[in-house]
Order: C-alpha cells, then sequence, then structure tokens
C-alpha cells in the first residue's frame, strides 16, 4: 500500500537506522458537512520520523497542518472523520486504539505544544494546579510530589520567579509566558514525541528566538522527536532535520533541510520560498495567474496546476505520485526543477 | 483596595435606588382607588367619623407631603399600620417575611437537588432517558401553573394517599409555634421541640415540593447550556489534548459553569419572594407575599409598600452577596 | 478545521442576489422541516398552538353546553359522556369552559405579549443607541434604563394586581398589566443588542454619510438587533397566559362567570380538598398543554437562531457511522 502510494519505505531509507517513532501511512481525514461532498482535509498524507528527529510542516492556511497534528493526536473535531490510513506511533496504530488507550498516551507518550496558551488553559485554575493534574494523572505521583515537578519544570522552562508564578492565573501571564507554561505541560512527562502546533507564531520577534531556543535545549538534550508545524520557512530553516511541504492535504515534497533550501524541486516550494525573499522578480518568476488557461476541471490532476508556472496538460490530467529523487528526498510532481 | 472601592460604590447607589423604589411603590398604591378609612369602619360609618379618620391617618393632606412624612417615619422604622390586622406593618412583617424565606429556602434548595444533577447529565450525555428528561423538564415545569400544581400534589397525597396531615399552614393548629427565630424549622430544633419541628417538616413538604419542582426547571436549562458550553470549549478540548480523563474534564468544565447557575439562583431567590404567593395563598402559608396581595385587593396601602421595600432589599442584599461570590470564584474579576 | 473554500470573486448580479436570497429562504425552510422531522417534540408545539388556536375561534361549533349557563341540578358531576370533564360547583359544564377560556387567555397574552414588545423594542433600540451620550437624549436613555430598573425590582405578581387595581378590573386592564411588566424585558434584549450594533462599521457610516438618528435606529440598529427579542415573543406569550390565570386566581384578572383557565382552578379548588378534582385539574391541564406548546415553539427558534446547532443537525441528517474522530 505504502510502496504503490510511491511515499516511505524505499530503499533511499538507510538500512541501519532505527525504527521510526511515528509513522503515518496514506493518512486521509474529511470532514462531512450537510448538503455539500465531504471535505478532504488530508488526501494521503505519508511520511516518518525517525527517533530523535526534527520534521518541519510547512504549508499555508487550509493546507491540512492543524488537521494533521490533531489526527495523530487522535482528536479531529466532528464533523471529521479519519476515512483511512494507519498512524503508527512505536509500533502501535494508533486509529485502532479505544479511547480510553488513546487518553492514556496522549499527554504521556506524545504530546501536543498549542498556539494562543493562553486561550486554551483552564481561567480558573491557577498554573502550577494545571501542570501538576498532568503529573497527577499520568505519572500517578501524589500532588505534593505534583507541585515539585510542576516547579521544577517552570524553572528548566525558563520561567522567571517561578514560585511565585506557581500561583498565577493564565490571564496574568504574558503571551511569552503562557507559551512557556504549554511547553512545560507537554514536555512535563518526558514524551518521546511532541507535535508543536504554530507554537510561536502568536509571538514577538525576540520571544519568539527564545521560546525556539528553549525547545531547541529542550529536545535535543533529551532526544525527543519533533514535528514541527509552522508557515514561516525561515524557522523551518533553523530548526528542523528535515522539511515537509504540505499544499492542499498533501505532502507535495520532502526533504532533509540543507538539501531544500539549497535547492527546493516542487514548484510550490519555490514560490513559499520567493514569498518569503524580498526579490519581487523572483516571487513573479514563480507565480502564475491562477484560473488561467485551466482545460475541464476533472479533478484528476495535479492540485497545484492551476497556480504553478511550469504545468503542462499532463499536469491536469495525471494526478503525480509522492517519488523519491534522491536519498531520503522526495516530490510530487511531473517536472521538477532539476538541481 | 480597588475592590472594597467598587462594593463601596454599590452600596451607596442602593440609596436612590431604594428611594426611587418606595416612590414608585407609593404612586401606586395612591393611585388604587378605594378609601382606606371607609374600608377600615365599615358600611356604617357616619362620614363625619370617617372624614376625622382620613384626617387622624393623614389622607387629606396632599400627597407629595403624604410622601414625605411616609418617608420620615421610614427613616425612624415605622412602616406604618395595617388596617386589616391592626398591627404595625414591622411586626406583621417581622413574622410573615421569615415563613416566606422559610419557605422560598427550602424550596431553592431542593430545587438545585433536582435542577444541577439533571442538568449535567443532559449535557454529558446527548441520548439516553436521561438526557431527554434533562431536555424536556425545563419546558414542562416551565408551562406547569405552579397554583395548579400544588392542587395536584395537595389532591394526590393528602386526599388520596393521606400521606401527608393539613396541608393548611405552616405547623399543626394545635401546636405553639416556637418563637427563637421566625423560621420554625430552626426555631423549634432550637428549643428541643421535636413535635414542633416534625409537624413543621410536614407541612412544608409539599409547598416546598411545588417549588422546587417548578424551579428546578430553569435552573436544570441553565445548567446545561453553560456545562454545554464551557465542555466545548477551548480549555475543555486543551485538557483532552493533555490527556486527561473525561471525568476531570467535566469537573472542571462545571466549576467554570458555576458563575452561570449562582446567576441564576440569585435572580430566583429575589423573585420567589413575591413570586411565592400564589403557592402560598393556596397552602394559607400566611407568608409576605400573600400579605402584599391581600393589602392590594382591600387598598390596604402600608403592608404594600412595606412588602415592597422588604423585597426590594432582600433582592439587593443577595445581588450583593452573589457578587461577594464571584469575586471568590472567578480570579479574573480581581483586576 | 476544513481548508478554506476558493470563493467566487465575481461581484454578485441582482438576478444573483435575489436568486441567492431565494435560495437562502428555501434552504431555512429545508432546515425547518429537518428540524422538525428529528425533533418531534418541537412540531408538537407547533401542533398544540395551533390547535388551541383553532379551538378557540371554532368553540361555539366545539362545545356540547354552554360555557356560562349554570344549571345546579348537576352540580359536580364526575366525568361522564355527556360531561366530558365533569360539572363543577355551580353545575356548569367543565368542558365547554375549558373550550372557550383560550379565547380569554390568548387574546389577553397575545395582544399584551405584542404591546410589550412593540414598546420595550422601539425604546430599547433608541436607548440603547443613545447610551451615555452627551446632551438630552442621553439623559433621557439612561432615565429609562433607571426607570426600567425600578419597574423590575418591584414583585411582578403584586405589581400587576396593583396595575389592576388602579385600572379597575377588566379584561383591558389585565392586558395593561401583562404588558407592563413585560416591557423590560423587551428593553433589555434590544438595549444589549443595539449597544454592540452602534459600534459596527456600517452604522459609522451612515451617521458619517449624514443620515439622520432616526433613519439609522430604523434601519440599521432595529432589524440587525431584533433577533433575540423575537425569539423570546413565543414563551412570552406562554408566560403571559401563565400571568393571566395566577391573577384571575386570587380574583384580581378576569372575573366570573367569564371562562378562564385560573379562575377556573380557583373556583375548583375548595372542592379539591374534598375529593373533587375535575374542575381543577382540566382547566389546569389545558393551560399547562398550552402553555408548553408556546415554550415548544420558542424553544424551536432558539435552536434555528444558533448556527452551531443549526451545523450540527445537518451533519447530523448525513447517516454515517462515528468513527473515532
Amino acid at each position: 500500500m505504502a510502496l504503490a502510494q510511491g511515499g516511505v519505505g524505499t530503499e533511499a531509507a538507510a538500512p541501519t537506522s532505527p525504527a521510526p517513532i511515528l509513522e503515518v501511512d496514506d493518512l486521509e481525514v474529511a470532514y462531512h458537512v450537510y448538503g455539500a461532498a465531504p471535505v478532504r482535509a488530508l488526501k494521503g498524507v505519508s511520511f516518518r520520523i525517525a527517533p530523535g528527529e526534527i520534521l518541519g510542516v510547512v504549508g499555508e492556511s487550509g493546507a491540512g497542518k492543524t488537521t494533521l497534528s490533531r489526527a495523530i493526536m487522535g482528536v479531529v473535531p466532528a464533523p471529521g472523520r479519519i476515512e483511512r490510513g494507519r498512524i503508527s506511533f512505536l509500533g502501535t496504530n494508533l486509529i485502532e486504539l479505544e479511547d480510553v488507550e488513546l487518553t492514556a498516551r496522549r499527554g504521556r507518550d506524545l504530546s501536543m505544544i498549542v498556539a494562543n496558551p493562553r486561550g486554551e488553559l483552564n481561567p480558573l485554575l491557577p498554573i502550577a494546579k494545571q501542570i501538576a493534574n498532568v503529573a497527577q494523572v499520568h505519572l500517578g505521583v501524589a500532588p505534593p510530589r505534583a507541585r515539585e515537578m510542576a516547579l521544577d519544570m517552570l524553572r528548566s522552562v525558563a520561567i522567571p520567579d517561578p514560585e511565585r508564578r506557581m500561583r498565577a492565573y493564565p490571564h496574568e501571564l504574558s503571551g511569552g509566558m503562557a507559551q512557556r507554561v504549554v511547553i512545560a505541560i507537554a514536555l512535563l512527562c518526558k514524551p518521546k514525541f511532541v507535535i508543536s502546533d504554530d507554537a510561536t507564531s502568536g509571538l514577538d520577534v525576540t520571544v519568539q528566538a527564545q521560546i525556539l531556543e528553549l525547545l531547541r535545549t529542550l529536545v535535543r538534550e533529551k532526544g525527543t522527536s519533533m514535528l514541527y508545524i509552522t508557515r514561516d520557512t525561515g524557522v523551518a530553516a533553523n530548526f528542523c532535520d528535515r522539511i515537509a511541504i504540505m499544499h492542499q492535504g498533501e505532502i507535495v515534497e520532502e526533504a532533509p533541510t540543507g538539501d531544500f533550501f539549497a535547492g527546493p524541486e516542487h514548484p510550490y516550494s519555490n514560490l513559499l520560498l520567493a514569498a518569503f525573499a524580498h526579490d519581487p522578480a523572483l516571487r513573479q518568476r514563480w507565480s502564475a495567474v491562477a484560473g488561467e488557461a485551466a482545460p475541464e476541471m476533472t479533478g484528476l490532476g495535479c492540485l497545484y496546476a492551476d497556480r504553478c508556472v511550469r504545468r503542462e496538460e499532463r499536469c491536469f490530467r495525471e494526478h503525480p505520485a509522492l517519488r523519491p529523487v534522491q536519498a531520503a528526498r522526495f516530490v510530487r510532481c511531473h517536472f521538477p526543477v532539476e538541481r | 483596595m480597588a475592590i472594597l472601592r467598587y462594593l463601596g460604590g454599590r452600596l451607596l447607589f442602593l440609596v436612590p435606588q431604594m428611594v426611587g423604589i418606595v416612590l414608585v411603590g407609593f404612586i401606586l398604591i395612591k393611585a388604587v382607588p378605594g378609601d382606606p378609612a371607609t374600608l377600615m369602619l365599615g358600611p356604617m360609618a357616619t362620614p363625619d367619623s370617617i372624614a376625622k379618620l382620613r384626617g387622624d391617618l393623614g389622607l387629606d393632606k396632599p400627597v407629595t407631603t403624604q410622601f414625605l412624612i411616609y418617608l420620615k417615619k421610614l427613616a425612624h422604622g415605622d412602616f406604618g399600620t395595617s388596617w386589616q390586622t391592626t398591627q404595625p406593618v414591622l411586626e406583621d412583617l417581622k413574622v410573615r417575611f421569615p415563613a416566606t424565606l422559610e419557605l422560598v429556602t427550602f424550596g431553592l434548595l431542593l430545587a438545585l437537588a433536582i435542577g444541577i444533577p439533571l442538568g449535567i447529565v443532559s449535557a454529558v450525555r446527548k441520548t439516553g432517558f436521561l438526557a431527554k428528561l434533562g431536555d424536556s423538564y425545563g419546558l414542562v415545569a416551565g408551562a406547569l401553573p405552579d397554583f395548579w400544581l400544588a392542587l395536584i400534589l395537595i389532591y394526590v397525597f393528602y386526599s388520596v394517599l393521606g400521606w401527608v396531615s393539613s396541608p393548611i399552614g405552616r405547623i399543626d393548629i394545635t401546636m405553639v409555634p416556637p418563637t427563637a427565630t421566625g423560621f420554625y424549622t430552626l426555631g423549634s430544633l432550637l428549643e428541643g421541640n421535636w413535635a414542633a419541628f416534625r409537624s413543621s417538616i410536614q407541612h412544608l413538604v409539599l409547598p416546598v415540593a411545588t417549588l422546587g419542582l417548578i424551579n428546578a426547571g430553569p435552573i436544570l436549562k441553565m445548567t446545561q447550556s453553560t456545562m454545554q458550553r464551557m465542555l466545548q470549549s477551548d480549555f475543555s478540548e486543551y485538557e483532552r489534548l493533555c490527556g486527561l480523563p473525561e471525568r476531570l474534564v467535566m469537573r472542571h468544565a462545571l466549576r467554570n459553569a458555576l458563575p452561570s447557575v449562582v446567576t441564576i439562583v440569585s435572580v430566583l431567590y429575589g423573585f420567589l419572594i413575591g413570586g411565592a404567593v400564589l403557592v402560598e395563598i393556596v397552602f394559607s402559608w400566611g407568608g409576605a407575599g400573600q400579605y402584599a396581595v391581600q393589602g392590594v385587593l382591600n387598598s390596604d396601602f402600608n403592608p404594600v409598600l412595606g412588602f415592597v421595600i422588604f423585597s426590594a432589599l432582600f433582592s439587593l442584599v443577595v445581588y450583593f452577596t452573589v457578587d461577594l461570590v464571584y469575586l471568590a470564584i472567578d480570579p479574573r474579576i480581581r483586576h | 478545521m476544513p481548508p478554506a473554500q476558493a470563493s467566487s470573486s465575481a461581484a454578485p448580479s441582482p438576478h444573483a442576489a435575489r436568486r441567492s436570497a431565494r435560495a437562502r429562504s428555501e434552504f431555512a425552510l429545508r432546515y425547518f422541516v429537518q428540524l422538525l422531522r428529528t425533533h418531534p417534540g418541537y412540531a408538537a408545539g407547533y401542533l398544540i398552538v395551533v390547535i388551541v388556536s383553532a379551538v378557540a375561534v371554532g368553540a361555539p361549533l366545539v362545545a356540547p353546553h354552554s360555557p356560562i349557563t349554570a344549571d345546579l341540578s348537576v352540580y359536580l358531576q364526575p366525568p361522564s359522556i355527556s360531561h366530558p370533564f365533569g360539572t363543577d360547583g355551580t353545575g356548569m359544564d367543565v368542558f365547554s369552559r375549558v373550550i372557550f377560556a383560550p379565547r380569554v387567555d390568548l387574546v389577553i397574552a397575545m395582544i399584551g405579549t405584542v404591546i410589550s414588545a412593540v414598546i420595550g423594542i422601539a425604546f430599547g433600540a433608541w436607548g440603547g443607541y443613545f447610551h451615555e451620550t452627551s446632551g438630552p437624549r442621553g439623559f433621557l436613555s439612561n432615565s429609562m434604563m433607571r426607570a426600567a430598573d425600578v419597574i423590575q425590582a418591584f414583585p411582578v405578581f403584586v405589581f400587576a394586581i396593583a396595575l389592576v387595581a388602579v385600572i379597575g378590573q377588566s379584561i383591558a386592564s389585565v392586558v395593561f398589566a401583562v404588558a407592563f411588566v413585560n416591557i423590560p424585558i423587551y428593553l433589555r434584549l434590544m438595549r444589549s443588542q443595539a449597544l454592540s450594533i452602534r459600534r459596527m462599521r456600517y452604522v459609522e457610516a451612515a451617521f458619517v454619510s449624514g443620515m439622520s438618528d432616526l433613519v439609522i435606529v430604523r434601519r440599521h440598529i432595529l432589524p440587525n438587533a431584533i433577533a433575540p427579542a423575537l425569539a423570546h415573543l413565543s414563551v412570552n406569550v406562554g408566560w403571559s397566559i401563565l400571568l393571566t390565570a395566577g391573577l384571575s386566581f386570587v380574583g384580581a384578572g378576569v372575573r366570573a362567570p367569564t371562562p378562564e383557565w385560573g379562575s377556573m382552578i380557583a373556583m375548583g379548588f375548595p372542592n379539591v380538598m374534598t375529593g373533587q378534582w375535575w374542575p381543577s385539574v382540566f382547566p389546569g391541564l389545558a393551560l399547562a398543554v398550552t402553555v408548553y406548546g408556546f415554550a415548544l415553539i420558542g424553544a424551536s427558534i432558539e435552536f434555528m437562531a444558533d448556527p452551531r446547532r443549526r451545523r450540527a443537525l445537518a451533519n447530523a441528517a448525513a447517516p454515517a457511522p462515528q468513527a473515532k474522530s
């Protein structure tokens, strides 16, 4: 199945690499809305993350990044449903687990750092209590010990004056501090795998830099694997080992960071990088006018064909598969940019 | 502290509010036709005696003067006299207001005991018998006339089943009511009078059941809708994301839903002081609302005004207390 | 969340606009039918109100006996074929009286509700718009709210009785009392909506373009703020019926022998203790069922006004087994 899709699992992977922490295989998630066709948010996504690896997922709004993170954590909101696929975490298929078993793992073995932390924390509980709750539930420790652990975590995420801040409520914290609290909660149980869903986008640039530095330290130290979702290619370049570009529910390119930024091969990746460069000519080169010269939209072709500068007639007829082009590098395109 | 200043400001605002209430009440009462003097002396009275009584009562002075006289007496704690009971209104209310308070308090407690659990269950479970019951309960309870439900309960439990002794009054006629407080339950407990205690409880059963069953409706609806909102909120989703078990998420959601429940209870409390009057009438409870209604129907002004003042003051005290409760439970307000 | 759909960028032609308005009302109608199908309770509410209204209108055709003729030879008879609900203490047929009563109760409640809604909505919109502005209109707005506070601080029932006593007991005075005590509710509902709407850009734009305040309130504030108040109408009618019945129960409402559910319950009150339950129970049952019907309609309106529940209803209509999500 996975091999037929041309995704992961080819000889491109080094034969001596350890088993992946997370292996997503042909994941499809659709939202069923009354009176319309189901909206496919994820259309057969496949990738794997090795132990200690940070995979960056970059894409624009609506590409399916958040749906991906929620699907892995098992909290896709209704009316969304996982239609098919496998999410294999440490060998177990998360999709087949009962709710109770999934809840036990969530927060303990795999966790998520959310964006907008002040909106997500419970407004009526002091932050120490919220951290301690996680410790009590997942690690079974008594409340006094849980408070100690909460204090330790607050120190490790570099919150100033942690003893006093313990009793603070979420609305009394700044955005940066609340983000640190949420990181503390995510890392408390020393999970093997953490998802960061756009965790730094709402912050000031300087605060963002600090948070990233913090994450890098904590994650690298423990050898935690990470799925780092962002819209900012620059941050991804700095922080991640590998990059995956998402577009309309598909992965269109996946490569080691260095290789990717040396020369992206998918036209969309080039468009993304051009958008961040301060070079209008570059942007012009990679932007096609949408909606022009589209023969019948059969829905069978490449999803990017409409905006692609390199499109040909074949692109509208035939949906490209994610093919390996080099060692550990994949592109979903009929006419990738040659490097 | 800023909190004290805020509360102090609220207290200060009470005075003009109360004056306004008394003013409107006074105007309203004076507009009700019917001459108290004539009513007091009866149909055989001579015009002279009526005129003399009117002079004594001050009814011959202009309305504004009457109002000012009333205010002055009020400031001294004199609420006037009821010509029906021939007692000072303050004394009458000292007996009747606790009667209503006792009834309404127990009624609300029962309503809470029914409404909150049902509200939680129907918010958590979308299907099943209890959920459907919760959905309909609010609507049905809101549609039942309270005086009619009281009659039904009397018929079933007194006339047919005989489980309850007389549905009249607060205590057995043969017994001496406790005088320690105005509350028969508390008073008889304090005096150690078990017979009076049992009797007062027995007499409370049906009217409390009436009020409780009906007022559980709004409490249930508020609990249900707030719980649902809290369970779907961002912070509840986040707690699930952290792997917290659902019952812990529910406990936190309930905690967050508390302010709304407190609000509805306070509104009901203030409303029921006057709103329980029909139940009081059915059970001949001798409560304050009944007292006021008889006053209006018989052009007996002072009881009505006295009752209005008492009940308005009570509402204001309740709202004030509720604000203190909010300060205690919601840390966001303290800023 | 589902990815954003590509939206059409072209400005809609007049044809498209009209079509879309019609399509919207069609869609709304489909939602409504769907709602009634999945929630038969709400459908029952509409049915109840329709039946009661029909009975009120066609009472003379349906009632077997006259509602006000007393025949002492048949007093306090239990339910039978000729008297389905029995007879009361003066020998009047309970069934016929129960059938005729909605003429009084419904009329009082509906007229009272409409009056209070019209006044409350008009003044609420005005008051909300001018809240805390300087000048005489701001002052009037604030005074109005203080007046509403004072009225609402009064025990409702005592206030209503006093109003009836002031004007003199009659059906008109009961209507007045019912309308008066309900005004503050609509006042507040409209005012809070108006307060938030007046901050919207399009109101600012209208103001800057020189539109007079009156026109702004009428054309912009009113239509957009009115939804919660309208949703409250049905529930309010039910509650007004209860108030009317309560007033009649204490003798301050509709006078005997006019058939009215509340006064019927009062008349049958002494009989209940001695075991003749029918003169009081049946009118109360009719009363409760009618108010229940109005409450159901109100609940269905509330349901349809809530976009989230509408969506959930629509999605529930698409049958599919819920996988782990």
